[in-house]
């Protein structure tokens, strides 16, 4: 005998795991549809393709994105790390620097200047990474375009904070000879690379969710029109 | 780089079914249209999918319409075919009746 009650587990998933705005009107659909007679075998299935298909969608944008981060991150380590490895090493030989968060005691004046300079540095070339990926995706709003843009500064922003009171508990490095000494023993060496990935983490995820926060299919993106 | 991508299998159904519902094109009418007219059942999923897709490229808009006790209180939501989507209904047309004419192995009915 058939049920009378629809799963309220698949209606559940789906007003849940679809993105977008359908899944209002998919999960009334099929409610429509098994109110004249369908199974819950075909609630089931019906429910479970919609995920699917909601989620390939899905992944396809992530990994877009994603490969899109990596390749930026990649010419900007090659082309955009000696400046910036160059710019961090001169502002750090700067005396309101000095005993920065790199230090093992924090000090809270120069931890926010490092903090800032930091994010102002990694920030700059974030606009242009964005607005390349938009136009190759063919989605550039300019509503996109800030909204993945500030959700990117305040992800770096905190980034940068992560990263830079994981390094105040390193070693001190010497500030002034930061570029020379970093290949200089294998220590310092591998608090160079510690650097290097505490400076590229913060950019990559900045990156990717200012992409993911700018996505075509973001649910919060469309307003909805109602018929009277 | 082309300009523009080409339609669908699916999404040109979809088009169409719209352009035959007129007034009444939700998901269920929808998809109910292509499995009668394709004799394959669509599953409304996909369809949403296609719909998603096709309004996004500005060739279908849509706007919720009224909730009714039997969808949970869940408004339906209309879909239309805008002038840009049937240009590219038009323009598939003439391509597959171009590509269509002349092909001996159609005719006749025979494979």
């Amino acid at each position: 005998m058939r049920s009378v009650k629809p799963p309220a587990l698949a209606t559940w998933l789906v007003e849940h795991l679809i993105p977008g705005e359908r899944s209002e009107a998919l999960a009334g659909d099929l409610l429509e549809q098994f109110g004249k007679g369908r199974s819950a075998a075909w609630y089931w299935r019906e429910a479970l393709v919609a995920i699917a298909v909601g989620f390939s969608k899905e992944l396809c944008i992530l990994w877009m994105a994603v490969g899109f981060t990596l390749l930026w991150i990649s010419a900007l380590s090659l082309f955009y790390g000696r400046i910036w490895s160059a710019a961090l090493g001169e502002f750090l030989s700067l005396p309101w620097a000095s005993g920065s968060a790199f230090a093992p005691q924090l000090a809270l004046v120069p931890l926010i200047n490092t903090i800032g300079f930091l994010t102002v540095v990694n920030a700059l070339p974030l606009p242009a990474a964005l607005g390349i990926y938009l136009r190759l995706t063919r989605s550039f709003t300019q509503r996109r375009f800030s909204r993945g843009l500030l959700v990117g500064l305040f992800t770096l922003a905190v980034g940068t904070l992560l990263g830079s009171l994981l390094l105040s508990t390193l070693p001190r490095s010497p500030a002034v000879s930061f570029e020379l000494s970093r290949h200089s023993t294998s220590s310092w060496h591998r608090w160079g690379l510690a650097m290097d990935a505490i400076a590229t983490l913060p950019v990559f995820f900045a990156l990717l969710l200012s992409m993911w926060a700018a996505r075509p299919n973001n649910p919060r993106r469309n307003s909805a029109r109602v018929s009277t | 780089m082309p300009k523009r991508g080409y339609l669908g299998d699916f999404e040109l159904m979809v088009l169409l079914a719209l352009m035959r519902l007129r007034e009444d094109a939700y998901g269920v009418p929808i998809a109910r249209e292509i499995a009668e007219q394709s004799g394959r059942e669509a599953a409304l999923g996909t369809v949403y999918a296609a719909l998603e897709r096709l309004e996004e490229t500005g060739l279908v808009s849509s706007e919720l319409g009224e909730s009714t006790p039997e969808r949970g209180g869940r408004a339906k939501r209309y879909f239309h075919i805008t002038k840009k989507g049937l240009r590219e209904v038009r323009e598939a047309r003439r391509a597959l009746i171009n590509l269509w004419r002349g092909l001996r192995e159609l005719e006749g009915g025979r494979a």
